[in-house]
This record gives C-alpha cells, sequence and structure tokens, in this order.
C-alpha cells in the first residue's frame, strides 16, 4: 500500500514538474499536412464522386453536383480555392474536413462576383442573396464535418436537383444542412457571406459552431444557426451581422429522441432581422419549442427583437437559463423590443439596461411597454462603428467597420464566466474536432479585450 | 302486348248492395308475389284510369253495378285483360306475368326498365353476391344531383365532401375510399384524380344513370381491387320503344344570400406554363404571368341551373337501338371554413401517462366560392345481329370544371400574438381552376354458340385528365396590435412571394376482357362454369411545374406595400427561377401498369335451395415508373411487381320464396394509387396539408366474410340484416409526417394489419300512400400502431419522444351510419315526396403521429327534401332541398380544450371537452324543376 500511494505521488509531481515546464516553451515543429487517399486533380472541372485530398495552394472547379460517399472522406488542406458552378452542391455521405488556417484560409466561393459593402445596394439587386450554388448537403449517414478557417460565399440557392432525403427542387436549399443527431459538426473561425436561406441548418447532430463571422445570410427569411430537434451544442463567440431573421435559434421540433440542447454564448448579433417582410419572426436570439440551454454574454446592437423565449410552442423554460445580455438600440422601435412583445422573455437583472430602470411596475411578460428611456443609452464602444446609427435596418456587412471592443467599453468585464460550462460534446483535436472549445469570457459580446474569443 | 295468363280470386264479398259500389284491389307478381307498383288498371267500358301504389293497392270508387272489362298493363310483364261483374263491394287480387324470365339474360327484345325501383329490389335478390341496389326512379325522387350523394343513401356507405360540401368518395363499411372501386356499366375506368384510383364521384349527374349498383362481395369474375364495395354505374340502356325525357331545373345556395359570390374569370387562365409553351429551356420573365385571373368580381345570388334529355328508340326491326343522353349542371357553391393548423408536434406532456398537448400555429378563416360545371354525354347502340349474336358499343364523356376562390385570413397564432385581435395576420387569396374529365368507349359482344356454350368479351378505351392550371396564392402580411395608448393598429400589408403552379395529369387504360360461360346439365342439375380474365395496360402522365415570384423590393430595399394585383411588382430571384421546377422534379413522371387476371368458377345449385359459387382469380400486378427528378433523388424510379392469388365462395340458401341466406368468402387487395408511391411533394390538392408519396408502400390484402339474411316480402318491401368481416394486411393510412425542413406534411403508410367488422341492417316498407325505408350499420376496425409520445422523463428531467402502440378505428371509419327515409307517393295525384337522413358517427379524419391526438370528425346529421308531382300525363314539376339543418362539418383533436379563454383563446372553441380544428359550414340550397317523358 505504502509504495503504492508513494509511487503514485511521484507520480503526479513529476507530471506537474512536466507540465510547467513546457507551458513555458513555445516548440513549433513541422508536421507532414494531412493527406487522406489519393489527391484531387484539379486539371479538369469536378463532377459526381469525389474524395481524398484538395491540395493547398491548388484552385479548383466544381462544375455539377459532387457527392462524398458513405465511408469517403474529401480533405480540403489550408490554402485552398473551391469554384462553384452551375448552380451545383456538395453532397456529404461520409466526411469532409476543410482545414484553413487564419493565415492560408479555405474559400468555397463562386468566381467574378463582387461584395458590395454599399448598404444603399438594394437587396434583390446584392449577388449575397442570389444563392448561386446550393451548399454543403449532408445526408443522414455523414458522420463528420469540420470546417476551419474557411470563407463559404454566395451559396443557399434554389436547388434545381434535390440532393438529400427531404429536399426537392424549388425549395431553398442551406449553405450548410447537418442532420445526423449522432454525427459531429464543427464549424470554427470560418466566415459566411450571403444565402437566400438559413446558412446552417441543423437537424440534429453534436456540434460546435465558434468564432465564427455571418454577414448577410437571408434574403427575406433566414435563421442564421436554426438547430432543429436532436441539436445538441455550442453556439459561441460569433459575429453575426445583417442577417434576415434570428441570428442562433434553437427549437426541439422534429421528433427525434435527443432533445435540442443549445448554449448561446458571447455573440455579437448587430443590425439584424429586417429583410424579413413578416412581422414578429426574431432578429438575435431565439429559443422555442421544448428547446433547453443557457444564454449569457451576448450583445444586441440595433436588431429587430431582442432575446426571444416563445411560449407556443413552448420552450423548455425548466432547463432554460439566460442573462447578462446587452442591448443597444438607435431608435425606440427597437428599444420596445428588448424583451419582445407577445413572448416570455424574463428580464434578468444581470442585463444591460437593466430591466428596473425602464420597464413598468408590475410587467408583465409579454407585455408592451415604453422604451424611450433607454434609445442610445449604453453605447458599447465599438473600435470603429458609429452608434447611434440611423442606417441600421441597411448595413449588413463588415466592411471596414471593426465591432471589437474598445478597452473602455462598458461590455469590458461585465460577462459571466462560471454560469455556463460549454457543451464537449465534439471531439478535440487539430484535424477531426474542435480546436478550441473556448468557455465563457468576461467581456460581453464576440470580441475579448485579451484577444481571446473571435479571432476576426 | 300478349295477353297470356290470369288469376282473378274473389277475396271478399260485402254484405250489402249498393248501386254505387267501390272496387278494391292488388297488383302482384304473379312468381314471386311481389307488389307491382306504378301498374295502370283501366275499367275499359266508363274510361276510368287508375295507377297501383306502393304496396300495389288501387281503388275505384263510386262504380256503378255491372259487367266491366277490366285491363292491367305493366312495363315488362303481359297484360291482363278480364271481365268482371260488380254488384257489391269487391276485393280483387290480379297476379302479372313477367314477359322475360330472368334479369341475368340479356332480354332485347322486351326490355325491363331497369330503372325501376321493382327491377331495383329484384336484381339485389338475384345477385350471386352481396349487393344493393339503387334505382334511377330512386335517384329521380331523391334529393340528390350528383351519385355521391345518391350513394349516401345506400346501406354502409358514408361520404368523404368537398371543401364546398358536396360528396365526393365513398367510404363503404368502414373502408376507406381507396378500397373501393368504379365501375361504369362493369367496366373499370380510370379517375382524372391526380392522386386517386377512384373517380370522384360528383363528376357524374345523376340524371344519366339507369341504377347504381353497390357489390359488397366479390366473385371471381370480378377485379379483386374493392374490398370494400364495388360502385358499378349503370348508365341508360337502349329502350324498346321511343323513349324521350327532357329535365330542366334551376335553384340557389342560401349562403350567396348572405354573401357575395367572389369569382375570378376563368378565361383568361393559361392552360400552358410558360416551359410548356416556349419549351422546356425557356427563362420565364414576370411578364408571362397573366394578372387577371388573380382579380375578382362579386356576383349577387347566382342561379345553378340544370337541364338534361334522354332520347332512345329501336330501329330495323328492333335489332338496332340507340340511346343518346346530355346533361349539364352549373352549380355556385360556397361555404365559410375555420381552420386551425396544429403544430408538427405538440407540447410536452409532464409524464408518460399524460398525453402530449396540442399546440396550433396558425388559424385560418377562410370563404369559398365555386362555380362547377358539369357535363356529361352518353350513348349506347346495341345491335342484334341474330338471335344467337348481339353486339354493343358504349361512349360517354364526362366533365367537370370547377372555378374556386378562397379567400383566407391567416391569424399567425405561434407569432407575437398577445392576444385576440392582435398579432400577425397574413391574407391570401387564392385562384383555383380545376377541369377534370373521362372518356370512355366500351365494345362488347356476347355470343351464344350453342344451348350449353357462350361467351362474351369487351374492348375497353378510357382517358381521364385533370388539368391545374395557374394555380396560385397571392399573399399579404400586415401586423395588428393595440399600442401603448390603447388604439388598436394594423401595420402596412406588404406584398409576399407568389408562387404558380400548372399540373396536369392524364391517365389512358386500354382493356380486354373475355368470358366463357359453360353449362351443362349435371344430374338434372345446371351447372355454370365460367372461365375468363383481363388485360389491362394503364398509362399516366404527369406534370409539375411550379414558379417561384419574389416581391419586388422598394429602390431603398423595403418590402413593397400591396395596393392590389394590378400594382404588385414581381421578380425572379434568382433569375434562374424563371425556369421553374418541371426539369428536375418528381412530379414530372410517368407510371405505367399492366394488369393480366384469369380466373375460373363454377356455380351450381344442390337441392334446389343452396346456390353455390365458388373460384379462383389470380391477379399479376407490374407496374413501373420514372420521375423527371436526379438520379441521386430516393425513389426517382421503381419498378414494382406482385402477384395475388384470390379464392372465393359464395353460398345462397334459399329458405322459401321471399327469404334468402347468403354467405360469402372472398380475398380482396388495393393497391396504392399512383401518388401514393411517387416521392413527389404537392400543395395543390388538399386545402390544409401537402401530400407526399411514399415509395416503400405495400399493397394491401384483405380477407372477407359476409352473412346476410333477407326477405323480399312484397312489392317495394325489403328487410336484410347481414354482418362482415374483414382482415387487412398492410391497410394503407395517411399520417402527419415531420418533412426534412420544419413543415409537415401528409404520406401514405402501411400502420400494421387491421381487423373491421360489423352489422348492417336494412329495411323497406310501404303501407299504402306511405313508405320508410332505413338502414344502419355498425362497424368496428381495430388496428394498433406506434404513436409518438413527446413528454418530459422525470428522472433525467429532457424532453424526450417515444413510441407507444395504440389501438384505433381505421381512418375514416365511423362505427354508426344510419339513413331513414320518410316517403310520400299519391298516385292519383301524382305527388312523390321524400325527406331524408343521413347520420354519419364520428370517424378519424387524420391520423396524428402523437398518441391520442388524431383528428376526429364530428358524428353529423345531414337532412334533405325533395319532391315531384305530376302535371298532366308527360310532366312533372320538382323540387329539392339540401343540408336543410345546414349541418357543420367539424373535425376535433379529443383532448381538454386549454383554448377556450385566457391568453390562449380562440374564436369558435367553445366546448372544453375537445379542441375544434376544424368547422365548414355550406348553408341550404334549393333547386325547383321541371321533368318531361314522352
Amino acid at each position: 500500500m505504502k509504495i503504492k500511494s508513494l509511487s503514485l505521488m511521484f507520480l503526479t509531481v513529476g507530471a506537474m514538474i512536466i507540465a510547467s515546464c513546457s507551458k513555458k516553451e513555445n516548440a513549433q515543429i513541422s508536421t507532414p499536412p494531412l493527406q487522406v487517399g489519393a489527391t484531387v486533380s484539379d486539371a479538369a472541372p469536378l463532377t459526381g464522386s469525389i474524395k481524398g485530398t484538395m491540395l493547398t495552394g491548388k484552385i479548383y472547379t466544381i462544375s455539377g453536383d459532387v457527392t462524398i460517399n458513405e465511408g469517403d472522406t474529401l480533405l480540403i488542406q489550408k490554402g485552398v480555392t473551391v469554384n462553384m458552378t452551375n448552380n451545383a452542391d456538395i453532397i456529404v455521405k461520409g466526411t469532409l474536413l476543410s482545414l484553413g488556417t487564419k493565415d492560408q484560409p479555405n474559400y468555397l466561393t463562386v468566381k467574378n462576383v463582387t461584395k458590395t459593402s454599399d448598404p444603399n445596394v438594394n437587396p434583390a439587386d446584392d449577388p449575397a442573396y442570389q444563392g448561386l450554388w446550393t451548399g454543403i448537403n449532408c445526408d443522414v449517414t455523414c458522420k463528420l464535418l469540420v470546417l476551419k478557417w474557411t470563407h463559404i460565399e454566395y451559396g443557399g440557392g434554389i436547388y434545381s436537383n434535390p440532393p438529400v432525403a427531404g429536399t426537392k427542387a424549388g425549395d431553398n436549399s442551406f449553405v450548410i444542412l447537418f442532420q445526423n443527431v449522432d454525427g459531429v459538426f464543427v464549424m470554427e473561425d470560418s466566415w459566411v457571406y450571403g444565402s437566400i436561406d438559413d446558412p446552417i441548418r441543423l437537424k440534429g447532430g453534436k456540434f460546435n459552431l465558434m468564432r465564427n463571422t455571418f454577414e448577410k445570410c437571408g434574403f427575406t427569411g433566414g435563421d442564421v444557426m436554426n438547430a432543429k430537434s436532436g441539436s445538441v451544442g455550442n453556439m459561441a463567440y460569433n459575429l453575426i451581422i445583417g442577417s434576415a431573421t434570428t441570428g442562433t435559434k434553437a427549437s426541439n421540433k422534429g421528433g427525434t429522441p435527443v432533445q435540442s440542447n443549445v448554449n448561446m454564448y458571447n455573440n455579437t448579433y448587430v443590425n439584424s432581422g429586417y429583410r424579413r417582410v413578416e412581422s414578429g419572426r426574431g432578429g438575435s436570439i431565439n429559443y422555442e419549442e421544448g428547446a433547453k440551454g443557457q444564454a449569457y454574454n451576448n450583445l444586441i446592437v440595433d436588431c429587430r427583437f431582442g432575446f426571444r423565449v416563445v411560449n407556443d410552442p413552448l420552450a423548455d423554460t425548466l432547463n432554460l437559463k439566460y442573462g447578462y445580455t446587452y442591448n443597444y438600440n438607435s431608435t425606440v422601435e427597437t428599444a420596445n423590443e428588448i424583451y419582445p412583445t407577445g413572448y416570455i422573455t424574463k428580464p434578468q437583472p444581470t442585463d444591460v439596461p437593466v430591466p428596473s430602470t425602464f420597464l413598468p411596475a408590475g410587467y408583465q411578460l409579454g407585455a408592451i411597454y415604453d422604451g424611450t428611456s433607454v434609445v442610445g443609452k449604453n453605447d458599447p464602444l465599438f473600435v470603429n462603428y458609429p452608434l447611434p446609427q440611423s442606417n441600421f435596418k441597411k448595413i449588413a456587412a463588415v466592411g471596414n467597420y471593426d465591432f471589437h471592443l474598445s478597452a473602455n467599453s462598458p461590455c469590458a468585464g461585465k460577462g459571466n464566466t462560471t454560469l455556463l460550462t460549454p457543451l464537449n460534446v465534439v471531439p478535440v483535436d487539430p484535424n477531426f474536432g474542435s480546436s478550441e472549445i473556448t468557455p465563457p469570457g468576461k467581456d460581453i459580446g464576440a470580441f475579448q479585450l485579451d484577444g481571446s474569443g473571435n479571432h476576426h | 302486348m300478349i295477353f297470356r295468363y290470369f288469376t282473378v280470386f274473389l277475396l271478399f264479398v260485402s254484405t250489402s248492395v249498393f248501386s254505387q259500389n267501390v272496387i278494391k284491389g292488388k297488383i302482384l307478381d304473379s312468381g314471386n308475389g311481389e307488389q307491382l307498383v306504378g301498374a295502370t288498371v283501366k275499367l275499359v267500358e266508363i274510361h276510368q284510369n287508375t295507377i297501383s301504389q306502393l304496396d300495389g293497392s288501387f281503388v275505384f270508387k263510386n262504380i256503378k253495378s255491372g259487367k266491366y272489362h277490366i285491363q292491367c298493363d305493366y312495363v315488362g310483364y303481359h297484360s291482363l285483360d278480364t271481365a268482371v261483374y260488380i254488384n257489391k263491394q269487391i276485393a280483387l287480387v290480379f297476379y302479372l306475368s313477367k314477359s322475360s324470365t330472368s334479369l341475368s339474360e340479356v332480354t332485347i327484345m322486351a326490355k325491363q326498365d331497369g330503372g325501376s325501383q321493382r327491377y331495383a329490389r329484384r336484381a339485389e335478390q338475384q345477385s350471386n353476391s352481396v349487393a344493393n341496389i339503387v334505382s334511377a326512379k330512386s335517384i329521380q325522387l331523391s334529393p340528390d344531383i350528383t351519385v355521391a350523394n345518391v350513394l349516401q343513401r345506400v346501406s354502409g356507405v358514408s361520404i368523404e365532401r368537398s371543401n364546398t360540401g358536396d360528396g365526393q368518395h365513398a367510404i363503404i363499411r368502414g373502408m376507406d375510399k381507396r378500397y373501393n372501386g368504379t365501375l361504369i356499366n362493369g367496366v373499370k375506368i380510370p379517375s382524372p384524380d391526380n392522386r386517386n384510383r377512384y373517380v370522384p364521384l360528383d363528376i357524374f349527374p345523376a340524371d344519366l344513370l339507369d341504377r347504381l349498383e353497390v357489390i359488397k362481395s366479390l366473385t371471381p369474375d370480378m377485379e379483386a381491387d374493392a374490398s370494400g364495395g364495388v360502385m358499378n354505374i349503370v348508365m341508360k340502356d337502349a329502350p324498346d320503344h321511343l323513349i324521350f325525357n327532357a329535365n330542366v331545373a334551376s335553384g340557389y345556395s342560401q349562403i350567396f344570400g348572405q354573401q357575395d359570390a367572389v369569382l375570378f374569370d376563368n378565361k383568361v387562365v393559361q392552360n400552358q406554363s410558360p416551359a410548356e409553351k416556349n419549351g422546356s429551356d425557356y427563362l420565364a420573365t414576370v411578364n408571362d404571368f397573366t394578372k387577371a385571373n388573380y382579380s375578382y368580381q362579386q356576383k349577387k345570388l347566382p342561379l345553378n341551373t340544370i337541364a338534361g334529355f334522354s332520347l332512345g328508340n329501336r330501329f330495323f326491326n328492333q335489332k338496332l337501338g340507340v340511346i343518346a343522353a346530355l346533361s349539364y349542371q352549373s352549380n355556385y357553391r360556397g361555404s365559410n371554413s375555420i381552420f386551425f393548423e396544429p403544430s408538427t408536434q405538440p407540447n410536452p406532456s409532464a409524464s408518460q401517462n399524460q398525453d402530449s398537448a396540442p399546440v396550433f400555429t396558425d388559424g385560418f378563416f377562410r370563404t369559398y366560392t365555386s362555380q362547377q360545371t358539369r357535363l356529361g354525354s352518353h350513348l349506347k347502340l346495341d345491335y342484334h345481329v341474330n338471335s344467337r349474336t348481339s353486339l354493343s358499343l358504349y361512349t360517354t364523356f364526362l366533365q367537370l370544371n370547377k372555378t374556386e376562390y378562397r379567400h383566407s385570413v391567416d391569424s399567425v397564432l405561434a407569432i407575437q400574438r398577445v392576444g385576440p385581435g392582435q398579432g400577425l395576420v397574413e391574407i391570401a387569396d387564392r385562384s383555383r381552376y380545376e377541369k377534370q374529365n373521362i372518356f370512355n368507349t366500351t365494345f362488347q359482344g356476347k355470343n351464344n354458340i350453342n344451348e350449353k356454350f357462350d361467351f362474351d368479351w369487351s374492348a375497353v378505351y378510357s382517358r381521364a385528365g385533370r388539368q391545374l392550371p395557374d394555380f396560385g396564392q397571392l399573399k399579404s402580411t400586415h401586423k395588428a396590435g393595440i399600442d401603448g395608448n390603447g388604439q388598436t393598429y394594423e401595420t402596412p400589408y406588404l406584398l409576399l412571394g407568389f408562387n404558380r403552379d400548372w399540373q396536369h395529369n392524364t391517365d389512358q387504360d386500354l382493356a380486354g376482357y373475355l368470358n366463357l360461360h359453360y353449362h351443362p346439365v349435371v344430374f338434372n342439375q345446371k351447372i355454370l362454369f365460367s372461365v375468363g380474365g383481363l388485360y389491362r395496360h394503364k398509362n399516366r402522365d404527369n406534370y409539375d411545374n411550379k414558379y417561384s415570384l419574389t416581391p419586388k423590393s422598394n429602390s431603398d430595399g423595403s418590402p413593397q406595400v400591396y395596393q392590389g394585383i394590378d400594382a404588385a411588382q414581381f421578380v425572379f430571384i434568382p433569375a434562374s427561377a424563371g425556369y421553374g421546377t418541371a426539369a428536375s422534379n418528381p412530379g414530372v413522371y410517368t407510371f405505367d401498369e399492366n394488369i393480366g387476371a384469369g380466373y375460373g368458377e363454377v356455380k351450381f345449385t344442390v337441392k334446389k335451395n343452396l346456390q353455390v359459387l365458388g373460384g379462383v382469380r389470380v391477379e399479376s400486378t407490374s407496374q413501373s415508373y420514372v420521375t423527371s427528378a436526379p438520379v441521386s433523388f430516393v425513389g426517382q424510379s421503381g419498378s414494382i411487381s406482385y402477384i395475388d392469388i384470390i379464392h372465393s365462395l359464395h353460398l345462397k340458401y334459399t329458405l322459401n320464396k321471399n327469404q334468402d341466406l347468403r354467405f360469402s368468402y372472398f380475398k380482396s387487395i388495393s393497391r396504392p394509387a399512383y401518388a401514393d408511391i411517387i416521392p413527389f411533394a404537392d400543395a395543390s390538392t388538399s386545402e390544409y396539408y401537402t401530400l407526399n408519396g411514399n415509395p416503400n408502400l405495400k399493397h394491401t390484402q384483405v380477407d372477407n366474410l359476409d352473412l346476410r339474411y333477407e326477405v323480399y316480402s312484397s312489392g317495394l318491401d325489403e328487410f336484410m340484416i347481414g354482418g362482415f368481416y374483414k382482415y387487412l394486411q398492410n391497410p394503407i393510412e395517411f399520417a402527419l409526417k415531420q418533412t426534412s425542413t420544419s413543415g409537415q406534411e401528409l404520406r401514405p403508410d402501411n400502420f400494421g394489419n387491421a381487423t373491421n367488422y360489423g352489422a348492417e341492417i336494412v329495411f323497406t316498407k310501404y303501407l299504402g300512400q306511405w313508405g320508410v325505408s332505413g338502414n344502419y350499420t355498425y362497424t368496428h376496425s381495430n388496428i394498433s400502431s406506434d404513436k409518438g409520445l413527446y413528454y418530459r422523463d422525470p428522472n433525467s428531467g429532457n424532453l424526450t419522444t417515444i413510441y407507444v402502440q395504440q389501438d384505433r378505428p381505421l381512418q375514416g371509419q365511423s362505427a354508426h351510419i344510419a339513413n331513414f327515409s320518410l316517403l310520400y307517393k299519391n298516385v292519383k295525384n301524382g305527388i312523390d315526396a321524400q325527406i331524408a337522413a343521413v347520420y354519419t358517427g364520428e370517424r378519424i379524419a387524420q391520423l396524428s403521429l402523437y398518441r391520442n391526438l388524431d383528428y376526429w370528425q364530428k358524428a353529423s346529421t345531414v337532412l334533405d327534401f325533395s319532391a315531384e308531382k305530376s302535371l298532366g300525363s308527360h310532366l312533372k314539376i320538382y323540387a329539392k332541398a339540401n343540408n336543410l339543418l345546414n349541418t357543420p362539418f367539424e373535425v376535433i383533436i379529443k383532448q381538454p380544450n386549454q383554448f377556450t379563454s385566457g391568453k390562449l383563446a380562440l374564436p369558435a372553441q367553445n366546448n372544453s371537452n375537445y379542441i375544434l380544428t376544424q368547422r365548414d359550414l355550406y348553408q341550404p340550397s334549393y333547386l325547383l324543376g321541371l321533368r318531361y317523358k314522352l
């Protein structure tokens, strides 16, 4: 016994010494780039079944629907550009890995289309909302989808060929559709620019959607990250600007045995919810129909609706915890919807502005109130974005703006880092999982003053 | 007519002697003692006429004593002429004998009036199988103008109605419409319906019919895919003398006294989509789409019109018979509907023992106007080549065009609804112009080779089609609410996306039938051996092309305010949306089906009172389809084949002349409809849900047992009591399922095996001028299937969905169905009147995927009235009134109702024991007309 516990003690001490030593040292030792199967040729446009590795530095063209069959893997190394043509889509029945890096991101895009950051361009004429290819469509057999440092642009068009079960011609595609309750979907440090409908639709799956930037998503409808029954994971440190409807949404609709459980924290939502013609559908955060989760440290600026908890069909309010939501509103129109009328969002004393300072005494959940007194209050002091903003319904892209916090931002240090533990449902792995499941940060919003959080 | 045979019985002699006498009497069938209704009785000397009443009786009053010739005439019977000396009150009974021997034999020279009620009762009795027959006379007298409405008067039959309240499909003995076949003159016809094999019965104008037969047990010579029953629509036959009938009527629907009829001009509807007009690679622009069919005109109290005639005669020494008939109906119908759309997923319950609670996403308040134009024409020629050979050629064309406007106010319940009158509202105007038609031509021959051997054959070509051009719905959205000052407000109406959909389908059938009969006499018994078969090639062509138009946003990007269809501007986003969806669409498909069948049956009688009919039938089905969906699409194409071997045995035991006992066993099948198989999401057919197909659907096999006791006491009187038992393997039912996106759709599926048993009673009794007729059917069916249960697991605290077994009746099956008619017939005044009630017990209208959340159609009673009066010997005036009680069509969920009051309160929810999901009201309609008979 004595020897056993003694050796255990030595081992522990030893391990501690090693650990503390290696922490100091920063070694960058090269490893061969990951490659699976054969190299994908860039000599001719691609169509049909596809597997293997797309090599760094190459430019590929996909000219017709490509399918990664069950059991197959397509690996896109860093620094690859894939040009989509002919309204094609990518069908994932097996595994897709796109492993860009900060220095060498990947692109899934369309050639010869020019982005515009001019807020006065009519959305009907903006290529962002044209849907020029029909997305990454994961079938129920897809076990793993990893997207890192990848730009996905102009996707989410109208299907001409319905690619996977349940889709049909004439429907809007999603930029990414994931629908395997037991599968893993990691999307980190990436960008989505433009779509007609939801950029991300999750119909079940274990996921980590973290540190991404979404611009101009949804033409006249579409929720940016839309999770249905069977979806479990984190949506955190994302910057969402100018989306048609909701930024992050969780619902348990769909009848899988697994209840949707979504953490939404440290996201920044700007100018969202205005292209949806119908009133009342959402603009920032949304929990509905039996979904549970936790939501803290979110920053909502000039969105059509604040944090929305839906009563009918009812979100799983017993297992829904939220607070530390920071709202900024340039006009009374949105200030009146910090706690959206007709829903059941409970004002939290940790919210900004503090509910007791502007809600009437005896406020009933979902009741109409007058938000005039908080208009223009609590400017989060972004590094470069003027507030109050009169053109908030139209500014839908980051462009030259910078949504990092200034050092003197009132959001600094106002976040809570203890109430929420991230859901660790995906593997942590440089290639086959999440690079880092970032826990809640102390500053409200996606960008942390210490450089952590969203790296864009 | 030949004077052949008569008997006179002196029944009763009064003791008193008066110069003014009363003659009472009855006219009966010499063969079976049936009372004959409507026979003419003539006192030749004094030119007095009368007609026998419902119970066969007649009376002459104030007759002077003396010797009289009495003449009795009745169609299909030999006339009777006798002399009677009258000097007191006397009662006479005349027995007339038939001029033909049997109904089952062809009787060209002396034609029976198949449309008579008497014929109908007799045919029921003579039938090889269990059958109910409605005669043309009954149909004329009934309040019904289409076949569908006639059918609901038949025992064991209930009707599924369209959104304007017209009966469309029959449910026979609790068996859904899919289990029931439709025949014209014994020949199967294809359906113009895009989703169903069975023909929508409202396409048949009732006045073309000779009779309607509902056959509930199948003999080996009949096609096996009718487990509930076969509706055989027998059209008028060529008469043996000149006939001419004409009929004209007009009326209105009461609903248009309260609201205007609102319709669009169907002539501006473009029949072809831009891609059909200009080629499939044509990129349409928004200017290719008409606006005029989305602008509407009001009409005050529009009149309904019915007109028809039939003309028939026999030529060339009675060898060639011709009958032609034409029928036209134009009816305006209206209805108001409330519909609460359930959310795909209910709210979770607190434990496994409680049911999940329904929630609604939308409340729809809809107003319908529809104009239905029916055109039916029919021509039958028969040629009696010689005593052994006869040929007939039958052609019919039926057309039903429905122009329908639906105005819909959609109160969105799940979005920002603070309370009644507040929240998001979508207003939609829908234009629907649907054209359906059926063409059928049948060439038949009958040959008696000799005393013992004969055969008959049929060659059939049929074509059924449906067009639904430019079907679309123009929608706007706005918000209604109460502002901080308590003032109500509405935001501007904003234009929403506009879909325009072109659909059409055509079915073509080519079929040949051959039956050989050999009837030798063995041991002094006539035995009938039959063998035969059929081959049918069926081809379906389906097209669907949908264009999605997006409202053009204002130049500053703000949404377009809706200011009427003419001002509305649309664009295609992306521009490629202008190609439409036909290029890659499972709704564009062809479907081939080949059915080959052969049978052998034997019919003989044991000891004069037990008739045995039995045999075996083999049916081979081979189907294949291909859609324009891409090959990557599951179910893009397919081929399915199977062989069914079907045995049957029918026994009829004759207790005495008027009483029979029947027993039947038969096996039957039901083939899924084409659209049940093709995985094509179709939003144009159901008013409430998108429908989809299921390529993995299996065909249904059914074992059927029938037992029936029949009494044909006299005349039109009858009494039948029977029982049935059915065992269904893989019955097909529709259930609401979640689509891969967040919507829901109705999909057919096999939910296991089911049993269905029940009993029915039919009675008709006439007493002088009054008659009562009724039937009652009790049906019990049971199927056990998986249902979802969405609840909070008390252990984990998580919400979860599990599947549990639940017993329930089959979809569409009512436990109780009853019909009751009170008839009045005054032969002397020429008055016929009838009040008819139909009771349909509650039944499952739609399945829910969740336990105890099925949608039940509430029990209802519909009351109709009709009457006619003779104006002279050729003319009759008639009136029909339908739906006198303004019976609502209601669908409920049997769960405690939390929507009656408070913040969740919904309109029309006034019962705390159940939740209303649908209520349609149609109001009564009235018709007044004249009928002329040469």
